[in-house]
């Protein structure tokens, strides 16, 4: 059986009223999603792990230590 | 006694709120909220005086309740006891809709195992249980299959990016509300929203 839908598609501010949600709260959570959105185009991460500097010159240095060695 | 006026675009959700089940419990709020609708859940209620009260209350006032079954096991912790309340809730919303005559079905009852439920609660037999199989994929290509949005309908994988999403702001959310659970009012009152919004955005009119 199927239910087919013709009521307002809910919005989240809808859905915060429904559930008692204040608006200090909605503000907080819709900024959180648009966050998230705009972090993965500034910062250059990839698959959310991001190369600190310090991370990147620690490898490197262990690098030229092997490279000595040999 | 008041009659209570339905809100048709909120579903009753009935699900167990243990730590195996956080994933599908962020599925069924991302498949409802895709759907433009606004999930209710006893999580709302959080004063335990008339308790039985309020979840009657609650139910009744969703246009639709979906039943979670697939929690039959025996709980882990003493003393060993299969959870009675989603059968005991399904049972309310059941009596409750056939009260009124010539009411189409508004309950629907997902299971994770093909024909369990047959054995576990016979009384439903002829009514199909959707089958999730404990995936993520299962419950939400199973919602698309109880309701349709004609003009809006959400895909799996649109239902999938709000789920996804969902995952991804879990900790931020935790953190916020202090919580270490998602099993809370206010954690599931602000995932909620977070789905909700999500959805605004990627299921296009």
């Amino acid at each position: 059986m199927t239910i087919v839908l013709d009521s307002k598609f809910a919005t989240a501010e809808d859905t915060a009223k429904a559930l008692g949600v204040s608006k200090t709260r909605l503000k907080w959570l819709l900024r959180l999603v648009e966050s998230g959105r705009s972090k993965g185009n500034k910062a250059g991460h990839k698959n959310g792990a991001r190369n600190l500097t310090s991370t990147r010159k620690r490898k490197n240095a262990r690098g030229k230590v092997k490279k000595v060695a040999q | 006694m008041a009659k209570l006026k339905k809100s048709r675009n909120e579903v009753f959700l009935n699900i167990p709120y243990d730590k195996k089940f956080e994933r599908l419990f962020l599925a069924y709020i991302a498949g409802i909220s895709a759907l433009g609708m606004v999930p209710r859940a006893t999580l709302e209620i959080t004063d335990s005086s008339r308790r039985l009260e309020r979840i009657l209350k609650l139910a009744r006032s969703c246009g639709y309740s979906v039943h979670d079954l697939s929690r039959v096991q025996l709980d882990r912790a003493k003393p060993r006891v299969p959870r009675f309340n989603m059968p005991f809730e399904l049972g309310l919303c059941v009596a409750d809709a056939n009260r009124h005559e010539g009411q189409r079905q508004n309950w629907f009852v997902f299971e994770a195992v093909a024909n369990r439920a047959d054995k576990s609660l016979s009384d439903l037999r002829g009514t199909d249980p959707r089958i999730h199989g404990a995936t993520v994929r299962g419950v939400l290509s199973g919602l698309c299959n109880v309701f349709r949005r004609p003009g809006r309908q959400p895909t799996v994988p649109q239902m999938m990016q709000i789920y996804k999403e969902l995952r991804k702001n879990q900790v931020a959310i935790l953190k916020k509300a202090g919580s270490d659970t998602l099993y809370t009012r206010k954690v599931f009152a602000a995932v909620c929203v977070l789905a909700s919004s999500e959805a605004g955005r990627s299921v296009a009119d």
